[in-house]
């Protein structure tokens, strides 16, 4: 257990149980959400009415999840989020590591500094659906899962943040590498990689939340509905209910799915992307810490 | 190199052409997916040709008749046996693709029974992306850039539309006016002022979904108002005994109000119709006046701005108007504004509710307001792709022939209901879907004309289809109408649709009393020079070559 440094005096018993409350009303703020949407999955939709707060199930029942597991489209779009995310995330390190490695050895690879400018010039202007679809539809992605995973192959900002991280890597390491005659990828996979294991961890967690959540691409890319993704899947089922603004419902909105298997789906489509955090959540503190007390 | 695959420099110039031609898409029409309702007349020759006959389907004898300006006919039980249409299933043909808006099943097509008694039925795979309504115009968007254009595509109204149709869509004017549609006997007995919808320029260019032209019906939760001992169809005279139901149905402290939704989207209309203003537009000899301009206008923002002020709407109906349903659903407001559609499809699923309505008043009493007709159906229509040849375009029709089944035929109840025993089992002679199955039915093709919302029908529930009836058949023909409704405006179109968003919120904001009247008339002066009398030109023009 710590034990308070000599130096420290004792908090005041108000100053405590305020940094307590505050921290309590924090936690319930954060957790509610939570709490709500899984006690509603588990409701009977017939007692469950729109709009209570719930803390526990009204009439607790799984049968909002047999319906959704039963129907096939939920399972196969969970199974095509999982690998669309693995392998993009895979793709997108690949591709955002060597790049990033390249652009760190600005005496070595010329032309370097031109496209580092090219790559800020993306961040600061897109080109727009219409040209992103030409361009994906021109190469042949129509209705494949590459079309999901290749556009976005590089992200501009995770790219700088890679590099970045990179350059503070003493040269001084990498020049007694290539004297003990290591290649380009053997110092990159040597060396540097296992330097950058915080940034590494988290860009490729940055990436597989934004693969994990993305539906637009889906929309555009995909006509076929056996492939989209479970995100998509998910907002029509939840956008079903909403108007247009101004517009009225549709007779079809109106026979809407129920909420509590709108809150199903909702839980299986957060709860695989939570269970990756515990796994990465060392490497965050590391992260955080890294350069810390460097004197 | 395969020429699919190429991305070369033409495609890239292609690209940024299309979007330069495209950029206003994405501030398309005012109602987004919707389409737009602004049909016929305008600019481009072509000639306007005959309107299709209509030809109600013979088939079957409604217990309360229809009537040719849109009661729609209504049914206490389905027709038994169920009428077996000549020539179904369709022979085989080559796969059609579309573009629609809708939810898709749950189930996938290829699993789904539905889809296949709908593929069997058709002789094709009828293979189409839907898309909900919210989201449509992206896909939209990007289809009409693409040269990827599926064979049927569900319409939102764009910058340039005449021009994108005659290039890219079939002109069925004369394919199907006068008695060409008689070939076609489910799109015979679409009514004559649906096919309003897909006239542009005169021709005639898709299939829309019929529906009567109800416009708004202010719904009431028989439930709630018993409680109050207020008759479920309440009887009022005037406004002020409107604002008098408004105070009585509004229990703040218990967290009980009269209406929820968007106030200028819905309120303001319903006091423009109990003041008798126009309906959007109306004519003065041959000139087109807008209802921006109408007296009526102030005196229906003053009056929402004291309704507001008195607490009578959910606090959040401006900021959250989305969560409308939810709060009628859970009995927060008792009445609820809403498309005539609507009301049967809240009846029927909620029986306990006891629904029934406000026939709104003229505000100065003196009998009962005019409703304010809207389209006789759903306003984004279903064009067909220009086809390899008339054979080709024959069999499309007859797929949307399909589609359009009559009420009472077997084809209908495969359309809409599904596969027997699966998704549905018919109960005394009725149609009824089995628990959550409604939503697993074929997606988004019902809007080609599908006949389910022109036929008042709600089995067991015949007071029901009778109050329905008798509320069509007294507001139906005298309701005002709009007069541009037909016309299309270019300028409406590109430059309107960002007016009438800050038109819109101007509204709100007079109504929540952070701006004045005077406010509102000085901004309807800027819309007025800027592209107002520009539109009522346009309309002009588009009426006097119809």
């Amino acid at each position: 257990m710590a034990t308070r440094p000599l130096w420290m005096e004792k908090p005041h018993p108000i100053a405590q149980a305020l940094k307590v409350a505050l921290l309590a009303v924090t936690v319930v703020v954060m957790l509610y959400p939570f709490i709500h949407v899984i006690a509603v999955s588990f409701s009977d939709s017939t007692k469950y009415t729109p709009g209570d707060l719930l803390l526990l199930p009204k009439g607790f029942t799984t049968e909002a999840y047999k319906l959704v597991l039963n129907g096939a489209v939920v399972p196969r779009a969970l199974l095509v989020s999982i690998g669309v995310t693995v392998v993009g995330t895979l793709v997108n390190m690949v591709f955002t590591v060597t790049m990033a490695y390249g652009l760190t050895q600005t005496k070595r690879v010329p032309g370097s500094r031109f496209v580092l400018l090219i790559v800020l010039f993306s961040m600061l202007f897109s080109a727009g659906i219409i040209p992103n679809y030409l361009l994906v539809k021109g190469l042949g992605m129509i209705d494949t899962y590459w079309s999901l995973i290749i556009p976005g192959t590089i992200s501009a900002f995770n790219l700088v943040v890679i590099r970045n991280f990179f350059m503070n890597i003493p040269e001084e390491l990498l020049d007694a590498a290539r004297i003990d005659g290591a290649g380009e990828l053997q110092i990159l996979g040597r060396v540097v990689l296992p330097l950058s294991k915080a940034v590494i961890a988290v860009i490729a967690l940055f990436y597989g939340v934004a693969h994990w959540n993305a539906f637009f691409g889906a929309m555009l890319y995909l006509n076929d509905t056996k492939m989209w993704p479970v995100q998509l899947v998910l907002r029509q089922y939840v956008l079903q209910a909403e108007p247009l603004p101004g517009a009225q419902l549709e007779p079809s909105q109106v026979a809407i799915t129920p909420h509590t298997v709108q809150m199903a789906v909702l839980v299986l489509a957060t709860v695989p992307i939570l269970v990756v955090y515990p796994f990465l959540q060392r490497y965050f503190t590391k992260g955080v810490l890294t350069g810390a007390i460097k004197g | 190199m395969d020429n699919v695959n190429s991305v070369s420099r033409r495609l890239v110039l292609g690209g940024i052409a299309s979007t330069a031609s495209l950029a206003a898409l994405a501030a398309c029409s005012p109602d987004g997916g919707n389409g737009s309702g602004n049909n016929g007349g305008g600019e481009s020759g072509g000639g306007a040709g005959a309107a299709p006959n209509y030809v109600p389907f013979a088939g079957v004898d409604p217990d309360l008749p229809g009537t040719e300006d849109g009661v729609s006919p209504a049914f206490f039980n389905y027709p038994q046996p169920p009428i077996e249409r000549e020539g179904f299933p369709l022979p085989t043909t080559d796969d059609v693709t579309g573009l629609l808006q809708g939810v898709p099943a749950p189930t996938t097509p290829d699993q789904n029974p539905a889809y296949e008694v709908f593929r069997r039925q058709a002789g094709n795979r009828m293979n189409a992306t839907t898309i909900t309504s919210a989201d449509y115009l992206s896909r939209y968007q990007v289809v009409l850039a693409s040269d990827d254009i599926p064979d049927f595509v569900q319409m939102s109204t764009v910058p340039q539309f005449p021009k994108l149709l005659e290039s890219t869509f079939t002109d069925l004017t004369d394919v199907l006016g006068g008695d060409g549609v008689e070939k076609y006997p489910g799109l015979a007995n679409i009514p004559t002022p649906t096919w309003d919808i897909p006239k542009i320029n005169g021709r005639l260019w898709g299939i829309a979904q019929p529906r009567p032209p109800a416009g708004r019906v202010l719904s009431a939760r028989g439930d709630l108002l018993a409680e109050k001992g207020i008759d479920k169809n309440p009887d009022i005279n005037s406004g002020d005994d409107f604002k008098a139901l408004l105070a009585e149905l509004t229990d703040r402290g218990n967290n009980r109000f009269a209406l929820g939704s968007d106030p200028a989207a819905w309120l303001l209309p319903g006091l423009l119709e109990m003041m008798e203003a126009p309906n959007e537009w109306s004519l003065d000899g041959d000139k087109f006046v807008s209802l921006n301009e109408a007296p009526q206008m102030v005196e229906a923002l003053n009056e929402g701005a004291q309704i507001v002020k008195d607490g009578y709407l959910h606090p959040n109906s401006f900021s959250d108007p989305a969560q409308n349903q939810v709060w009628w659903n859970g009995g927060v407001t008792a009445l609820y504004f809403q498309a005539f559609t609507g009301w049967g499809v809240f009846a029927r699923g909620n029986p306990s509710w006891d629904l029934g309505y406000v026939r709104l008043p003229k505000w100065g009493g003196g009998g009962k307001a005019p409703i304010w007709k809207g389209a006789a159906g759903y306003a984004a229509f279903i064009a067909i792709k220009k086809q390899s040849s008339d054979a080709r375009l024959e069999e499309l029709l007859r797929l949307a022939d399909f589609v359009a089944s009559p009420f009472g035929t077997q084809q209908f109840l495969d359309v809409n209901y599904g596969a027997e025993g699966s998704h549905y089992e018919m109960v005394g002679g009725n149609p009824e879907f089995l628990p959550e199955k409604s939503a697993d039915v074929v997606a988004g093709w019902g809007y080609m004309g599908g006949n389910s919302q022109a036929v008042l029908f709600a089995p067991g529930q015949d007071e029901l289809v009778r109050a329905q009836h008798e509320y069509l058949t007294e507001v139906i023909p005298e309701g005002t109408e709009n007069p541009a409704l037909p016309y299309y405006s270019e300028t409406a179109t590109s430059k309107g649709s960002s007016w009438n968003q800050r038109l819109t919120d101007m509204k709100r904001e007079v109504l929540r009393g952070s701006k004045t009247v005077s406010d509102w008339e000085k901004m309807v002066a800027d819309w007025k020079s800027d592209v107002g009398d520009t539109i009522a030109e346009e309309y002009a023009e588009a009426a006097a070559a119809d």
